[in-house]
């Protein structure tokens, strides 16, 4: 008991100027919900399109044993996520509220551990605000209240083990933790391991020394199985992918992507990353590995997740360095710190704009919908993107989703999308509509706006309008849909 | 009245003739013609009409690219509407944008003063300043941003070199002009990552850092970001990187980004600016340490690495370089008036200034030159009523299909809609529209022609001079009877103008 106490006062005293108000942050993910309300009053359906991407997946999953599964899992990669939602839920209605309770609870508990975490860290309370304000305002961030994010699990689940590392309490469970995490999100052992290697670093207990050297000869071994397991034999026909992609597509990402960085705020963050740099050597390791794994995120989206707990922290140090600097010119002082407050103000605005008015609409919804009530079935014809959300209201499949696009396996399907898209040869066109059986068209007013088409009677806009051999069945303020009428005689 | 006194009057009355003078020779070229020498004046001047008459930049255009929405940062039209509001001739207008060209040579003799303590020296600069040939071309008859931003680049640079003396009395003229600079034109990202660029050299000499460049350095760094994160932020959603690249179409990038040759930028910067100015940039940056003319050395660097990263257009580099080039060039003036006086040759003093003045003749003529030719370039009354008829004659919802060059004139003039102008910034599908314009004015099958005209959602097809120049082609090659009206002939300028009617 008494043992007990004194670590309890020890990490009391670790954080002198720590504010217990500040744990009151952690509710701020609440106001999130609001964001379902704003894309409901812009005529948009509640949800992003990631979201009926993850639903469709949980359905399929519900109707399926473990066993078959696995099994499939060499077409569609397993995800324990979508699995254990599967088992979970009861009803699709039901479904829709675990995910967004689930979602909700994570990103206020994440919030919580952040704060916990930094102040282990004797970071100061300040800092600290900053950071989490930061965090709570950053894309990538908010955007998780949309879906539930197998990366947002296995964050969480590491930082609840680095937090018992730091109190110095149940290491077992932690490491269990650790584990754990890897179930849901595998690259998340390159953090752990670097980050038991830089706390193993600063260790001066032999003891604890020694336990960190064991924890991470056990994290090695088991990045090394994973990889070996599920990397290898991916990586020749995965290669052409990252050949294929613009070397600067997930830069733009920056660029007010739902899913990427804040421009200001990672500018911000860059310039603390540089007084970090500068300032002290003592964190070298760290900063180089947050430097590589920051430019590896320009390939590989999945680490802007957890970079964003990084990238809010340097932020804040970056504003308390430029407040808390001796200035010259002491006017200045206060009119940069309005500009940057306007600045990260601004990004987060048009950011919330760009979700609001993020597709898909309700009248996409709704044609959808009348689709599947007066039964019509067959393969529809759209943008990649749409198919989640036409499997979700119709049950009918896509050409292609989205997801699937740079699979070896449908390369041709996807070249003829391309073709059909912008053919205006009407034999082409029926050869590819009979080659993959599909039945419908469904143009949307962003397919119309620019995202396939810019003209209005380009391609295969031209032909669903002039040639018989298409008919439109519904129509709903620009969003359409068509019916293919098979030439049954030729 | 004491000698100083005397002294410092005259020279005010020196720098008052050459102003003067720079400013009557504008007037002398820019008078002769009632027009603007470029298509993109007329944009402003319509954005600044549109600002007299509603308070607000016309940000959606019905008539541009046939309805789109523009990205711009409108203070130099706000300042173009507030002298349209006390008169509408045009007259007034370009008196007003050359008195403020002109401005370049005060304020280019006050940073020279600054820098060399020198009034001879700094007269010869405020003479080739006034003059650098690039800088004539695109202020005498063009209504550009271009007209303020240089003169108030100079001045802020003088403003923050006299920080050190006294830094209450200066601190907010230098705030104020920065933040009047940063909107006025994107282009002030040169000076910004100047400021950031003479630190790191700073730096990297072992010297201590100048703190209070620093904080204006940061300071204008954030204004920045956020002043055009704000009006570029759905371009920079769209595009991302590729604003760099102002959207501008692939088969133009080699105009507007060209990496200029060392007998280019002779030509267009002139001879002192050039030779004199390099030598400059090269003492101030690696021998010697002159605050004052550290800031324009660092930005003229990063001139020429953006140059050759090929994100500056040719236009502002060549503007930039001149301008900046002709003050810097200062310090070598001194160093070369100095080492002569130095060597006690009786006389050589006024002999070496006056070879330097003789040596700005060439430059002055160049000059000349240039605005002889901008004004015989410039539209003439008789084209004009070719789109005065379009005007006049078409129906409201006609849709003209015009050269790029004629889009903003097509919208000033005959207030009509056009398929394409010279504001690429978010215009969609840029190179498809150029190929498919430069098809219809190019192909022999009137099929082909029409049916573009008609994806366009043309209802006439305009050809004049400038897209028989473009075109290579002294009539639409794909004219059919079937297909087109000849509607309009301008029988001075041989226009013509067709309507698609199959």
């Amino acid at each position: 008991m008494i043992k007990k106490n004194k670590k309890r006062k020890c990490s009391e005293v670790m954080n002198d100027d720590f504010d217990k108000r500040t744990y009151l942050l952690s509710l701020i993910p609440l106001s999130y919900i609001t964001l379902f309300f704003l894309r409901i009053k812009k005529e948009n359906t509640p949800f992003l399109s990631h979201f009926y991407n993850q639903i469709n997946t949980i359905n399929e999953y519900a109707n399926q044993t473990f066993i078959e599964i696995i099994r499939n899992s060499r077409i569609t990669p397993f995800n324990l996520t979508e699995y254990l939602l599967s088992r979970i839920s009861l009803t699709q209605q039901n479904t829709e509220l675990l995910i967004i309770f689930f979602s909700l609870t994570l990103l206020m508990l994440i919030t919580y551990a952040y704060i916990e975490i930094l102040k282990e860290l004797r970071t100061p309370n300040k800092t600290i605000i900053l950071s989490t304000i930061i965090l709570l305002i950053t894309p990538s961030f908010i955007s998780q209240i949309f879906f539930l994010n197998s990366t947002l699990i296995s964050i969480f689940l590491a930082q609840i083990g680095f937090l018992l590392f730091l109190k110095n309490r149940n290491r077992n469970i932690a490491l269990l933790l650790f584990v754990f995490s890897l179930f849901f999100w595998r690259p998340i052992t390159f953090f752990l391991i670097f980050f038991s290697y830089a706390y193993y670093d600063k260790t001066k207990s032999k003891k604890q020394k020694t336990l960190m050297r064991r924890n991470l000869i056990y994290l090695a071994l088991l990045l090394i199985f994973y990889y070996f397991i599920f990397i290898f034999p991916n990586i020749l026909p995965s290669s052409y992918y990252f050949l294929t992609r613009k070397f600067f597509s997930k830069i733009t990402a920056v660029f007010g992507n739902l899913f990427g960085y804040s421009l200001p705020i990672l500018l911000l963050s860059s310039i603390g990353f540089s007084i970090s740099w500068f300032s002290s050597k003592k964190n070298f390791w760290t900063n180089t590995f947050l430097l590589i794994a920051f430019l590896l995120s320009t390939y590989f989206n999945n680490l802007i997740l957890p970079l964003t707990f990084f990238i809010s922290f340097f932020a804040a140090k970056a504003i308390n360095n430029i407040a808390s600097r001796k200035w010259e010119l002491e006017a200045l002082r206060n009119v940069t710190l309005f500009i940057i407050f306007c600045l990260v103000l601004l990004s987060t605005s048009s950011y919330i704009k760009n979700i609001s008015n993020n597709p898909p609409s309700m009248n996409e919804q709704k044609v959808l919908v009348w689709m599947k009530q007066n039964n019509h079935q067959g393969i529809v014809l759209s943008l990649p993107k749409n198919t989640p959300l036409i499997t979700y209201h119709t049950n009918n499949p896509g050409l292609i989703i989205d997801k699937e696009i740079y699979r070896e396996e449908n390369l041709e399907r996807y070249s003829d999308l391309i073709n059909v898209f912008f053919s205006r040869n009407l034999e082409e066109t029926t050869q590819i509509f009979d080659k993959h059986n599909i039945g419908y068209v469904y143009v949307t007013n962003e397919m119309k706006n620019g995202e396939v088409w810019n003209r209005k009677d380009q391609g295969l806009l031209f032909l669903l309008k002039n040639s018989e051999t298409f008919k439109n069945i519904f129509y709903l303020s620009g969003v359409e849909l068509w019916r293919y009428q098979k030439n049954e005689t030729g | 009245m004491d000698k100083k006194t005397k002294k410092v009057l005259l020279q005010v009355l020196i720098i008052f003739f050459i102003f003067t003078i720079n400013f009557f020779i504008r007037y002398y070229f820019f008078s002769q013609t009632p027009y603007f020498s470029d298509d993109a004046s007329y944009f402003v001047l319509r954005q600044a009409e549109h600002i007299s008459e509603t308070g607000r930049p016309l940000f959606e255009d019905p008539y541009s690219y046939n309805s789109r929405n523009y990205f711009f940062s409108p203070i130099y039209h706000y300042i173009i509407s507030f002298f349209l509001l006390i008169s509408k001739d045009m007259l007034l207008i370009k008196v007003i944008n050359n008195l403020l060209a002109a401005t370049i040579v005060i304020t280019s003799y006050l940073l020279a003063l600054n820098i060399t303590k020198n009034a001879t020296v700094s007269t010869i600069i405020s003479l080739t300043s006034g003059f650098v040939p690039v800088y004539f071309q695109k202020t005498l008859n063009t209504l550009s941003p271009t007209s303020i931003f240089f003169p108030i680049l100079l001045l802020l640079v003088y403003f923050i070199s006299l920080l050190k003396q006294d830094t209450k009395k200066y601190v907010g003229i230098v705030v104020y002009l920065l933040f009047f600079l940063i909107i006025l034109s994107p282009l002030s990202l040169i000076l910004i990552l100047g400021l950031l660029f003479n630190q790191i050299l700073t730096k990297i000499d072992g010297l201590r850092t100048n703190k209070k460049e620093v904080e204006i350095f940061i300071v204008s760094f954030f204004f920045y970001l956020w002043y055009y994160f704000l009006i570029y932020k759905q371009v920079v959603f769209e595009t991302g990187f590729l604003i760099l690249r102002q959207n501008i179409p692939f088969v133009l990038q080699q105009d507007y980004f060209l990496t200029p040759t060392p007998l280019m930028v002779f030509f267009l910067v002139g001879v002192i600016p050039f030779i004199i100015g390099m030598f400059s940039t090269y003492l101030v940056s690696v021998k010697e340490k002159i605050p004052q003319a550290n800031i324009l050395a660092s930005t003229i660097i990063i001139l020429v690495f953006g140059s050759f990263l090929n994100i500056i257009s040719i236009n502002a580099l060549t503007i930039s370089l001149g301008i900046l080039l002709g003050v810097i060039s200062c310090v070598g003036v001194k160093k070369l008036i100095d080492s002569f006086v130095n060597a006690k040759v009786p006389l050589l003093k006024t002999l070496v200034t006056l070879t330097l003045i003789i040596l700005v003749i060439p430059s002055l003529l160049s000059s000349l030159k240039i605005g002889e030719d901008l004004i015989r370039d410039t539209i003439t009354t008789q084209e004009v009523e070719t789109f005065m008829w379009i005007d006049k004659e078409l129906d409201d919802n006609a849709v003209i299909l015009s050269s790029v060059y004629d889009g903003h004139l097509i919208s000033y003039f005959s207030k009509r809609p056009n398929v394409v102008d010279s504001n690429f910034l978010m215009a969609q599908n840029i190179d498809q529209v150029w190929k498919d314009v430069r098809t219809v004015y190019t192909t022999l099958f009137y099929s082909d022609s029409a049916r573009l005209a008609f994806e366009f959602g043309a209802t006439h097809i305009l050809v004049n001079k400038n897209t028989q120049k473009v075109y290579e082609f002294s009539d639409l090659p794909s004219f059919d009877e079937a297909c087109y009206k000849e509607v309009y002939t301008n029988k001075k300028t041989n226009d013509k103008i067709y309507q698609v009617i199959c």
